[in-house]
């Protein structure tokens, strides 16, 4: 039972419920992405494991110890469970400075500890910055002030909370990939908390997917993408095609043929979703009318016009940008097309 | 026992506030405040009816009419001024500009019953301005000329002007710097003049920011003792002390009070509305550094001679006046016992600031820790005092102090021991009523520096192995540190400066510095008392240095200062 256990967690808010019956564990090493929309429980269910939240009903272990039981009124103070976590608005503390926001938790007098901060600072590249204040850095040095702060006193569980929000989009990549890099070599049981699933993909070993407050999927981040559990799994890692009707032979009629539907019965009310890239030119097949087409460099993006109105959303890989107002034929890979009960 | 156990567990339970410390706590501070309060309203409603259908045939119109002229008078002056400086200083270039900046608030510093003594002393027949106008035209007597009358209604709206347009000026500047410029730019490039753009743009931006200024301003007016006395205008608060002290009607001044209340009542109420209202301003991000139209030639003179005029009146002149007639009549003052009133002084706003410093903090942390309705809506009761009228206040305090002592010697007679009086006769009265109208100030610092602490911050010294006591020693503390020195400072400088309520709540015999000037002044004998008002005025120069300090900070975009590292 080592690394992070919590199970059977329920929580609400007054009368708003935004943990229903939730378990999740992580393994020493592993990083496990909580995603899912905002507001669906995911930053609570953080807080309750580091103890900054009452604990309602559930248990949570760390490293087989208990550290808080509802039923049993075991709730060990924030302060001894030995979690790191790294706030969203990073919460650095603005009258120290870097260094000594990264040594705050740990023991000024441990040769150890001392000498991995100043390590980090130096790995990290922070070096130069370490006597100067939270506020003249820029937001990939607080970020990166942050995760060492949560990580300095070698906390057994590291819980991260949004930890990419505050950047901009084109310092995003590398900081995740620098992130990634130091909480593997740490080797901490992680527990990230994103609504973004471009980022879990990247950085989980496992994903949780959530939606208003109940686990609806858990998986490798592949699993996820190509085999949702769901339209809402579905819908939420890209865009798609949505096509509904009645299941008839094993298949459900669309303006671009019969879509097979398995493990749905006949007779009944189908959603089949189709993801853009699942839509390619083909030799013969379904003719349609582009109506736009914009490149986006390494795919392009092409909007067709449907038989009966509406419009189906592909995505072209490389190639010549077809141009508008043509005709084109199309056939659908049935490995990207999803069928769920309506 | 039905209804207590479907309560169980419902949303309805939260609704009920736990009885934690902070709650007990936040009660207590807003019962304390409110009492005061409550005590005038409840002496107003057990007075007879006579005296007040005596004083409603009588005097009320005139009490009315007075103090609303004197409210218009002063609100518009003060929005004039206030408005037109903040504007010129934010947005315009002109000699001066920048000593201007901070100067303008320096009339701040006077008192206006100070102003009020040292314009008299220079106006009056005998003085500096009407003995030099009969040396230049040859006049003898008075008959041979006519000068404006400055102990009137007309000369306490100039007075008080003077030396409150800075609460305008303050916040309509604060306001200006806020806005966006792209807002400005956009209505210039849509077609707008400069002068349009102000009138359809930044003011309508900046006007609820304005209000709250003028508002401010007016629960000076009313709280306004020493000018409209000395001046002879019978206000609302002048009767409030006239049927009191001279008709000796308790029940009478009550009475007043309570119907002055209604008028504190809106004033809050448009306050806090405007407040709300300020919530729209930041429609854009981007900051750029202001355009500052350069004002040239003659146009720069005057935007130079705009400003100066109310700083040389509200502050240049006070101070000068002052200063001279404590040079030359040293003597004279020490004859008093000016140390003796300095003492008197300190011991009572030192005492003061430093409890509304605790009860400020205390309640800062009831409303952040329990987060609850009840507490919240406690706490914004206890903060209403600033705006009452040191007058109903002195009404109201006098009542819940002396049955504090009853209730004392009514317990000491228990265990067979004789007490007197111990609240009445002491600075106990006072320090309560300034507790009760400065608190909002040490309140408002208070949890404006606990905003600093992130809840988040909390959490983030949680985890890593601080206990709360712990976060509040190696975070809080040295957070708020500063901020806190400060909210102890402003409260210390208002009990200095303060006047009505000292004048009414102070032990038989015992005066500061503020009662002593207003009494050795009134009786015309400002040159001894000269060096007394010229303390007050410098102890009130203190947060002046400070605000202007924060407001040249406050900018967006401007680079914030580094925190200070010992």
């Amino acid at each position: 039972m080592n690394g992070l256990h919590l199970s059977g967690i329920s929580h609400a808010f007054g009368a708003n419920r935004v943990l229903d019956d939730v378990s999740v564990a992580v393994a020493p090493g592993e990083l496990v992405c909580l995603l899912g929309p905002s507001g669906c429980g995911k930053t609570t269910l953080l807080r309750l494991a580091a103890g900054l939240e009452g604990l309602q009903t559930g248990a949570i272990s760390i490293d087989g110890a208990t550290v808080g039981d509802a039923a049993a009124g075991i709730a060990v103070p924030p302060e001894r469970r030995g979690v790191g976590l790294m706030f969203q608005d990073y919460a650095l503390f603005p009258h120290l400075s870097v260094r000594e926001n990264i040594a705050f938790g740990t023991d000024p007098r441990d040769p150890a500890r001392q000498a991995w901060i100043d390590g980090a600072l130096g790995r990290m590249g922070l070096a130069e910055i370490a006597g100067m204040y939270p506020h003249t850095l820029s937001g990939g040095q607080q970020q990166r002030v942050a995760l060492m702060r949560a990580l300095a006193p070698s906390p057994k569980v590291l819980l991260l909370d949004e930890p990419f929000s505050g950047l901009d989009v084109t310092r995003r990549a590398q900081v995740r990939a620098e992130t990634l890099k130091l909480v593997k070599e740490a080797g901490v049981a992680t527990l990230m908390v994103t609504h973004d699933p471009e980022e879990a993909m990247f950085m989980a070993d496992r994903i949780l997917v959530m939606d208003a407050g109940h686990v609806v999927q858990d998986g490798a981040p592949t699993a996820l993408y190509d085999a949702p559990a769901c339209a809402f799994v579905a819908e939420f890692f890209g865009p798609v095609n949505r096509f509904e009707g009645l299941v008839e032979d094993g298949a459900v009629a669309t303006p671009l043929g019969r879509l097979a539907t398995p493990g749905l019965p006949d007779g009944a009310a189908a959603l089949v979703l189709i993801r853009p890239e699942g839509i390619r030119p083909a030799a013969a097949g379904i003719e349609l009318e582009i109506e736009t087409a914009r490149p986006l460099g390494p795919s392009s993006y092409i909007s067709l016009r449907l038989p009966g109105g509406g419009t189906l959303e592909a995505r072209f890989a490389g190639g010549a940008l077809p141009a508008a107002g043509t005709r084109i034929a199309i056939e659908v890979d049935q490995g990207r097309v999803y069928a769920f009960p309506a | 026992m039905n209804t207590a156990s479907a309560r169980v567990g419902t949303p309805a339970a939260s609704l009920l506030p736990k009885l934690s410390i902070w709650t007990v706590g936040a009660l207590l501070a807003a019962l304390f405040v409110a009492l005061p309060l409550l005590t005038v309203v409840l002496i107003a409603l057990g007075g007879d009816t006579e005296m007040w259908h005596h004083l409603a045939s009588t005097v009320l119109g005139l009490y009315v009419e007075r103090t609303l002229t004197l409210m218009l008078g002063v609100g518009l002056g003060t929005f004039v001024i206030g408005t037109a400086t903040a504007w010129l200083v934010t947005m315009c270039r002109f000699p001066g500009r920048r000593v201007f900046e901070w100067a303008l608030l320096l009339p701040l510093a006077v008192p206006s019953y100070i102003l009020a003594f040292v314009v008299t002393d220079q106006l009056e027949y005998a003085g500096n301005v009407q003995t030099w106008l009969r040396a230049l035209f040859g006049w003898t007597r008075p008959q041979d000329y006519w000068f404006p009358e400055i102990r009137s209604m007309g000369g306490a709206i100039a007075v008080m002007t003077t030396v409150l347009y800075p609460y305008v000026y303050l916040l309509a500047r604060a306001a200006f710097l806020e806005q966006s410029v792209c807002v400005l730019e956009v209505s210039r490039t849509l077609g707008h003049s400069a002068w349009r753009s102000f009138r359809r743009v930044a003011l309508p931006l900046a006007r609820p920011a304005i209000v709250v200024g003028v508002m401010l301003v007016l629960m000076e007016v009313i709280n306004d003792f020493g000018t409209v006395d000395f001046f002879a205008v019978r206000t609302f608060t002048a009767g409030i002390y006239d049927v009191w002290l001279n008709m000796n009607s308790i029940s009478g001044a009550a009475q007043l009070s309570s119907v002055l209340l209604l008028v504190v009542l809106a004033l809050i109420g448009i306050e806090r509305f405007a407040r709300r209202g300020r919530r729209f301003h930041h429609t854009s991000s981007k900051y750029s550094a202001l355009p500052s139209y350069p004002l040239t030639g003659a146009r720069g003179w005057l935007a130079t001679a705009a400003c100066a005029l109310p700083v040389l009146l509200g502050f240049v002149l006070p101070a000068s006046v002052l200063a001279s007639y404590s040079l030359r009549y040293f003597r004279a003052t020490l004859s008093v016992d000016y140390i003796g009133f300095v003492l008197n002084s300190l011991t009572l706003s030192v005492s003061a600031s430093l409890l509304a410093l605790v009860v400020g903090l205390f309640l800062a942390y009831a409303v952040r820790l329990s987060g609850s309705h009840f507490v919240r809506s406690a706490t914004r009761i206890a903060s209403i005092g600033y705006a009452v009228p040191g007058a109903i206040l002195a009404v109201g305090v006098l009542w819940p102090t002396g049955f504090a002592d009853r209730i004392f010697s009514g317990a000491a007679g228990l265990f067979g021991l004789t007490l007197g009086a111990v609240m009445i006769g002491t600075i106990a009265p006072v320090v309560y009523g300034y507790l009760v109208r400065f608190l909002a100030l040490s309140y408002g610092t208070a949890e404006a520096s606990l905003g600093k602490v992130t809840p988040s911050m909390d959490g983030a010294a949680r985890t890593l192995g601080l206990t709360p006591m712990g976060a509040l020693a190696r975070v809080h503390y040295p957070l708020m540190r500063g901020s806190l020195a400060t909210a102890a400072l402003l409260v210390f400088v208002d009990c200095m400066k303060e006047l009505p309520l000292t004048l009414i709540l102070r032990p038989f015999n015992f005066d500061t510095l503020a009662t002593f000037v207003f009494q050795y002044a009134s009786d015309e004998r400002l040159e001894a008392s000269a060096l007394g008002a010229l303390t007050i005025v410098g102890a009130g120069i203190i947060p002046v240095l400070l605000l202007s300090v924060t407001i040249a900070r406050s900018r967006p975009g401007a680079s914030p200062e580094r925190p200070e590292k010992e």
